[in-house]
């Protein structure tokens, strides 16, 4: 299971691009300085990650230590499903109709992960451009609401630390980033600085228009991103928000199915059919999740700092096991 | 081959369903051009032209405790839900909030949404044709007589 540089980079991205969509903070010069001072602290902290691809490794799916990432990736699931109902049913009076997206999520889950990681790489590269085109056409349709002072008439209620806090807490893609690496064939830290570099752009490009077109609109909204898409009127009288529902369906579909996908990969020695278990787990923690209606920013922020540090220490064991093969030493000499 | 057919299959399909389970038909539904809005202690009270049939369009009025409560209320006398999604003007007087303005966002109408200030926004969106006001209001700006505002720039104090 070997990806290219560019498909690994573009599956992590569509993680990032499921956070940025589905975004609760409103647009402000703050959230864009917190979020590019999480990036740049995320930068740092994943830079070992490059100096460890230099050895040979192999991520081998069978290892019993790599269970950790695929109970990462079952709670990743669980909030990823969650803010997707959050997304389509803000209103929680609609339990049924979130329990029913929630089924027909999970099976369309179990039935993409029959699919080879190669074939979901090339699944997020289509979708990952059908995102660029409907980003074009966001940009077209808000172009003319664009308002330079609405850049100061928006005040920061929280600090841009909160900000940052809030960002890291959002990158479970990280995670993922360990294991996509060992698996790309070649180029890995160019797919790795790639990755970091489209995420900028693409973060603080979004929340520069949400803060140009929106201003002080966006305290007022659930979902900043959808409200962008509400105020962009392509044509006359034609949202272009519904062609974001969809976008927003298939970039979920893309994780999620990653998710199951990887995890998965890693339980098939020790259960049969492990996708339907962990699709099935995926959906039913992120409805418990759904109607637990704390934030959950602490915990995530625990969770993903805690396999960070996990992932280092399972990769760097790998490598060392993986350098002291004798074939790799056949290799190196 | 077969997989890629397949997936494709399932991307076609989700563009298909997406959004259908509990939408109506474009015939149920009746959608509102115009909407006048004054708040009255903490009744709101609205005006809404909707279309009705191929160029005609009718006013019908409602009060309730928030904007949607509201247009419920002005739904009850004819068979079909309104649709505010495509609205294009709103008219409000001296009483509007940024909290009533956070209510009709929330009521599924466009941030872009033009909006226009009157004494008396019930009775002129009564008396008046959206067209025509909108129409008006586009050649005013075009001749730079006034500026366009919307629903977004009140709220961002234009």
């Amino acid at each position: 299971m070997k990806l290219s540089y560019g498909q690994m980079c573009i599956i992590v991205l569509i993680y990032r691009i499921f956070i940025i969509m589905s975004a609760t903070e409103p647009y402000c010069a703050a959230w864009m300085a917190g979020s590019a001072l999480s990036l740049g602290v995320q930068f740092l902290i994943m830079l070992p990650l490059l100096s460890i691809l230099k050895r040979p490794v192999e991520f081998e799916f069978r290892g019993k230590k790599n269970i950790i990432f695929s109970v990462f990736f079952i709670i990743w699931g669980a909030v990823t499903f969650r803010k997707f109902i959050s997304v389509m049913h803000p209103d929680q009076r609609s339990s049924a109709s979130a329990l029913i997206s929630i089924l027909l999520l999970a099976a369309v889950c179990i039935y993409c992960s029959g699919v080879t990681l190669r074939a979901a790489g090339r699944c997020s590269v289509i979708v990952f451009g059908i995102f660029i085109f409907s980003l074009a056409v966001l940009v077209l349709g808000s172009y003319s609401g664009i308002k330079a002072d609405n850049f100061s008439h928006v005040s920061d209620t929280k600090g841009i630390i909160s900000y940052a806090v809030r960002d890291f807490a959002q990158s479970g893609e990280l995670v993922l980033l360990f294991i996509l690496c060992a698996l790309t064939r070649e180029k890995a830290a160019k797919g790795f600085n790639l990755y970091f570099l489209i995420r900028l752009i693409i973060t603080q490009a979004t929340a520069l228009l949400g803060t140009l077109v929106l201003g002080r609109l966006s305290y007022h909204l659930e979902f900043p991103f959808f409200g962008i898409c509400s105020f962009s009127q392509p044509f006359d009288v034609q949202r272009s928000d519904a062609l974001f529902v969809i976008v927003f369906s298939m970039v979920c579909i893309v994780n999620l199915t990653i998710n199951t996908l990887i995890s998965s990969e890693i339980l098939k020695n020790f259960i049969k059919k492990p996708q339907y278990l962990t699709a099935l787990l995926m959906a039913a923690g992120g409805y418990i999740l759904y109607f637990l209606s704390y934030d959950t920013i602490i915990i995530e922020f625990v969770l993903v700092a805690v396999f960070i540090a996990a992932s280092y220490i399972i990769m760097a064991a790998g490598t060392s096991e993986t350098t002291n093969h004798p074939e790799a030493k056949k290799v190196q000499e | 081959m077969k997989k890629i057919i397949l997936m494709l299959l399932a991307v076609i399909a989700m563009f298909s369903m997406s959004s259908c389970s509990d939408s109506l038909e474009v015939r149920d539904r009746k959608f509102v051009q115009s909407a006048g809005v004054s708040l009255d202690g903490k009744k709101v009270n609205v005006t809404v032209r909707v279309f009705d049939g191929f160029d005609e369009t009718v006013a019908y009025t409602g009060s309730g405790k928030n904007f949607e409560d509201a247009i419920d209320d002005s739904e009850k006398y004819q068979g079909k839900d309104f649709y505010t999604g495509h609205m294009e003007l709103l008219v409000t007087d001296k009483s509007c909030t940024n909290e009533l303005l956070s209510q009709i966002i929330k009521a599924n109408v466009s941030p872009s949404c033009l909006i226009l200030d009157n004494s008396d926004p019930l009775d002129y969106v009564a008396e008046n044709e959206t067209i025509k006001i909108v129409e008006i209001l586009h050649t005013a700006v075009r001749n730079h007589l006034r500026e366009e505002k919307t629903i977004c720039d009140k709220i961002n104090g234009r």
